[in-house]
């Protein structure tokens, strides 16, 4: 591919570009040619040699420019080539990743039938003699959110490949209704490879009234190879850890201090940070 | 919430597989949800002691289309297992 690359695309390319570029005969080809010639025939009269030398010298010539020409195009093909390959890579690992789940990356899940299929196979994957797992739960609420946010349990005891059920509860203290989002950290990290989420209530808006109080549960399973990984060899306790923070939508009302009037008032990013109210742009309630 | 700990690989949270639990509003399955708690409490925080209530759980969901209806065996509860409690 590399010589067809060279010959194809470059080589014309490039004798186009230097063609008024003139080949004189150096004293190292000469030599070159002499020797080699030398070797190849023995001594003939000189007279109508001449000529004869004159075509092969040219012809030795041209052969020994078009040899190297043909090296310098092989390289930059190669060079060429490999700066493609770094380019492709990226996308390519990104497929690799997500075909293997490799380090951690996220797993493209199948549809339901797949992630079934995987739940029914736990049942033949796991064995009685399987070490109980503890799985603690703990909980932040984001410092701007007034909610509060509870794990219901505060650990559970379970076999690699079991599914287990956990609950929180979250209630809303203020007086307004606030959508929030819920994310996850489970530690130690090795063990989030193998911490599958069946369903939950994280990644996705949230809405709760004023005073609402509610029981979010969690349903998720240990992949039996947990017991296999040799980097997690006698660990048996497992931290997860949920934080709810204010979705998007609704933060800027935090800021305001609560004040539904202004909830059409939509904001530019650089307004719903903290302290933004100190910054020299107005607030004004048509800007959208 | 994502951790950076000294020299290991960057790994971010999945999505769950199922997606999203739709919320309990009404606070339908709240009873089913405090008998399967108490369980939990007696047994010693084992899951699988309590799979009787935990499957009234799930039974009270599909009923009120509060969750997507699956077999047991989808949700994780086997023949087998179902023997041990």
């Amino acid at each position: 591919m590399n010589l067809l690359l060279s010959r194809h695309i470059l080589r014309p390319f490039l004798s186009k570009t230097f063609l008024h570029k003139h080949i004189q005969p150096s004293l190292l080809s000469i030599k070159q040619f002499s020797s080699v010639s030398n070797n190849n025939q023995p001594e003939k009269p000189p007279s109508s040699d001449k000529n004869k030398f004159e075509q092969e010298f040219k012809k030795f010539e041209r052969d020994e420019r078009n040899r190297r020409i043909n090296i310098a195009l092989y390289m930059s093909s190669m060079a060429i080539l490999m700066l493609g390959l770094t380019y492709a890579s990226v996308p390519l690992y990104k497929m690799f990743c997500e075909a293997t789940g490799f380090d951690g990356v996220i797993r493209k899940s199948g549809d339901d039938e797949t992630i079934s299929a995987n739940i029914r196979q736990l049942a033949q994957r796991t064995s009685k003699t399987d070490p109980m797992i503890r799985i603690h739960f703990t909980s932040t609420p984001s410092a701007l959110l007034p909610w509060t946010f509870e794990p219901e349990q505060h650990e559970i005891s379970i076999q690699p490949g079991e599914t287990a059920l956990a609950f929180y509860r979250a209630k809303n203290e203020s007086n307004r209704p606030i959508i929030g989002i819920a994310t996850y950290n489970v530690q130690p990290s090795q063990a989030a490879f193998y911490f599958n989420k069946i369903q939950c209530f994280c990644f996705e808006e949230q809405r709760l009234e004023p005073g609402e109080e509610i029981d979010m549960p969690v349903f998720f399973y240990i992949d039996p190879d947990f017991i296999q990984d040799p980097s997690l060899q006698g660990v048996r306790d497992i931290s997860l850890a949920y934080t709810f923070f204010e979705s998007k939508g609704t933060e800027h009302l935090a800021l305001m201090g609560g004040d539904q009037s202004m909830a059409h008032v939509r904001l530019k990013p650089s307004e719903t940070l903290p302290y933004a109210h100190r910054h020299k742009d107005k607030i004004l309630p048509n800007t959208s | 919430m994502t951790s950076y700990t000294l020299g290991q690989k960057y790994i971010s949270p999945t999505k769950p597989e199922r997606g999203v639990f739709p919320l309990d509003h009404e606070g339908e399955c709240k009873e089913t949800m405090l008998k399967y708690m108490l369980c939990l409490s007696r047994n010693d925080n084992k899951p699988s002691l309590c799979q009787a209530e935990s499957k009234d759980y799930f039974q009270c969901r599909m009923d009120r289309n509060l969750m997507k209806k699956h077999e047991w065996e989808d949700l994780g509860y086997s023949n087998e297992q179902q023997r041990k409690t």
